[in-house]
């Protein structure tokens, strides 16, 4: 059955969506027999025979907790784990095969992010590579692109010396520079020249700066990022990706107007309210939720805590919900939760 | 803001409130505590005035409901004309000493419980200190109208409170406030306590109380029915948003039975005082605590509220994101304590059902100092209390050894 439903993804990837929803559905139905926290969450929906698709889906902190997967320890060949917490527990997403996370990966980012360029001549990745953080799938995704998009590539991080020789070594064919965001507020603090990358270069950032640079708010990020290394802003943009996901959200490169993130369409995104978890309608400010045709072998329906407004050209992003509530001397909930 | 204005401007401010001590330090205790309670009083009355707009403007400023509002009022200030009296007479100064009250005191109030202004304001001008609060201006509004009421009943007693609300990173202001007190008592966060005493002056006494929150503890043998109900009204007391508000509830026998006898009393509660609305962040986090409970054990979940009912583990209790979130795990007295243990400092308060508070105490690990009471009494400590192991004057009171 596993067999069958990764070859239904894979098409459903391939297809741009066709026969998503009924892929999500008997996602649901296989992934609850064989993962019992997942199981004991939607019991009281099946049993009340509710769409599968409306479900509850699963939270990401249960990641940290429980071992989300339909296949036994044994046959992990990845397992992908986030930064962690203030009390060192990690959510882990353990994989038995990476051809659907590839085919998910590859698809998406030819999608939004290397829609008009081939091969880049050069990727700079402001990220570990894989070699250092096995566990990072962030680290893994990149490795990917570098032999999926890219003539040669350059690691560097931490961020030293070797990201100006990196930059000195682009010719005339496009770059791409690739990392997260704290890593390209150091880079930021350390370069002192600015650069003109070749036209069809581009900037791809991704998450957030977890105490690890001084933050900087999105748009300014982007705009030094489009000034210091002579990018067009319209081809500065966001990834938006988790552990507990095999594929990703882009702001789409070259894109003019208001940022959105684009879901690729073997994903659903909904914005659904903290409280019914019923989605909300367009425009209303809600929790965001995602079911990912390309997690098979785990749980497809994933609750996140990422606030967001969903608007008819995408999702708008407006990240952790914050903390805006007087708390006064009662336990932070970061703090309570660990 | 014209800083410079406003600095001067508050300057002005305290040479006037330092000045109505005098005052103050000849007034009887006795005195003070009937005009004290007359304030009070007054605000606990919804049928006066200042009691009618205090339910208006708190509602407003708390997110709490009315009904909630209504409840914390009478709750905390019901009893208040004889629990002044009887302060009063524990502050009178020990043989051999005369009291020796600082000058000015200032007192930091946080913004998550609004009652948690009466006790620290009341225990100032009990100890014949002028006191300035600092509060948010988003919650303000009970310290506000009870200088206004304590004006009203007593011109003199008015003149030594003064309440102060600058905007955030006010450093200035802070720092003119942090230089004249002798006292300084915080309620707030950690952070907030170490930002605040790195800026005092070497001899100015500091009083902190920081993050914390509280837990439950059902006995052997307890009527569960009983236990759940007084543990219900600490949950749902202002929304569970207090820093003595329970998290976890260790159960000493059948766990699940309390957990669910717990959600039945939580939907009692919930009719007769409806949580307010609920705000984003807590929403998501309160998704991911519930997912998370489902994964590891049984989620009993009502119309805003959730039990949950987790395997016994080695591990700290799971705390919630409050608003109406509880754990309740199985432990037998030595687990709980030692449970209890891994909170630290944090850990402000234990309520106890069906066993004896005092057995519990002497359980407790060294160094903790939580309140311990009884389960449903949680959330409306005596003016008197101790919190974090310290009198409700520590700091306010000095004296002079006359040998």
């Amino acid at each position: 059955m596993r067999d069958e439903l990764a070859r239904r993804a894979h098409a459903v990837i391939a297809s741009d969506g066709a026969g998503r929803d009924a892929l999500l559905r008997d996602l649901a139905r296989w992934q609850a027999a064989h993962i019992a926290p997942y199981g004991r969450l939607v019991a009281r929906a099946a049993a009340a025979g509710r769409d599968p698709l409306d479900w509850p889906a699963l939270p990401t902190d249960v990641f940290r907790h429980a071992r989300i997967a339909a296949h036994p320890p044994e046959d992990d060949v990845r397992v992908f784990c986030t930064s962690g917490t203030t009390s060192g527990a990690r959510g882990a997403h353990p994989l038995a095969d990476l051809a659907l996370y590839d085919h998910a990966a590859e698809r998406a980012a030819r999608a939004a992010l290397f829609a008009d360029v081939e091969r880049v001549a050069l990727l700079i990745v402001l990220a570990p590579h894989p070699r250092e953080a096995p566990d990072s799938s962030l680290s893994y995704m990149l490795g990917r692109f570098e032999a999926w998009f890219a003539e040669r590539a350059r690691w560097v991080f931490p961020i030293d010396a070797r990201l100006e020789a990196a930059l000195d070594e682009a010719g005339d064919g496009p770059v791409a520079l690739c990392g997260t965001s704290f890593a390209f507020v150091h880079a930021e603090d350390q370069l002192r020249a600015r650069y003109a990358l070749p036209a069809g270069s581009l900037a791809m950032q991704t998450g957030g700066f977890k105490g690890r640079s001084r933050e900087v708010a999105p748009d300014a990020l982007r705009a030094a990022i489009a000034a210091r290394y002579g990018v067009p802003e319209p081809r500065v943009v966001a990834e938006y990706g988790m552990t507990e996901l095999s594929s990703q959200l882009y702001e789409r490169i070259g894109a003019r107007g208001p940022r959105r993130l684009w879901a690729p369409p073997w994903v659903r995104v909904r914005v659904v309210d903290p409280e019914t978890l019923e989605e909300v309608p367009d425009g209303a400010v809600g929790l965001v939720r995602i079911d990912d045709a390309a997690n098979v072998g785990s749980v497809a329906a994933i609750q996140t805590s990422d606030q967001a407004i969903r608007h008819a050209d995408g999702l708008e992003l407006l990240g952790r919900a914050p903390d805006a509530t007087p708390r006064g001397c009662s336990l932070a909930v970061e703090e309570a939760l660990g | 803001m014209n800083v410079a204005a406003a600095e001067g401007a508050l300057r002005e401010a305290l040479d006037a409130l330092a000045d109505a001590g005098a005052a103050l330090r000849a007034r009887p205790r006795a005195e003070i505590a009937e005009a004290l309670a007359e304030a009070w009083e007054e605000l606990a009355d919804a049928e006066r005035a200042r009691g009618s707009e205090a339910r208006e403007r708190l509602v407003r400023s708390s997110g709490l409901t009315l009904p909630m509002v209504a409840w914390a009022l009478r709750a905390t200030l019901g009893d208040a004309r004889a629990e002044l009296a009887a302060l009063a007479a524990r502050m009178e100064p020990p043989p051999g000493t005369r009291e020796a009250p600082p000058a000015l005191g200032a007192l930091f109030l946080a913004g998550n419980v609004f009652t948690a202004a009466v006790a620290p304001l009341s225990v100032a001008l009990l100890a014949r200190v002028p006191v300035l609060v600092k509060a948010s201006s988003a919650d303000d509004a009970l310290p506000r109208l009870f200088a206004d009421a304590l004006a009203a009943h007593d011109a003199a007693l008015g003149a030594a409170c003064l309440v102060v609300s600058p905007p955030r990173g006010a450093v200035a202001l802070e720092a003119t406030i942090l230089h004249r007190a002798g006292v300084v008592s915080v309620f707030g966060r950690d952070e907030t306590l170490a930002s605040i005493r790195a800026r005092l002056p070497a001899g100015t006494a500091f009083v902190g109380h920081g993050h914390g929150l509280g837990l439950g503890w059902v006995a052997r043998g307890a009527d569960l029915r009983a236990a759940a109900k007084g543990l219900a009204r600490d949950v749902a007391a202002y929304d569970q948003r207090g820093c003595m508000s329970p998290h976890a509830i260790g159960v000493d026998g059948d766990g699940a039975a309390f957990a669910e006898a717990l959600a039945e009393a939580l939907a009692d509660e919930a009719r007769v005082l409806p949580r307010g609305p609920l705000p984003t962040a807590v929403g998501a986090a309160q998704v991911q605590w519930r997912g998370v409970a489902i994964a590891r054990g049984t989620l009993l979940e009502g119309d805003g509220f959730a039990v949950a009912h987790e395997a016994a583990g080695d591990h700290a209790p799971r705390l919630s994101p409050g608003w109406r979130n509880v754990t309740v795990f199985d432990a037998d007295l030595a687990g709980f304590a030692a449970r209890a243990g891994t909170l630290g400092a944090h850990l402000k308060a234990i309520g106890v059902a069906g066993g004896d508070p005092r057995a519990l105490a002497a359980a407790l690990p060294v160094g903790l100092a939580p309140r311990v009471c009884a389960a449903g009494a949680m959330q409306t400590p005596p003016l008197g209390a101790y919190a974090d192991g310290l009198p409700p004057w520590e700091g306010w009171r000095r004296f002079v050894s006359v040998e």
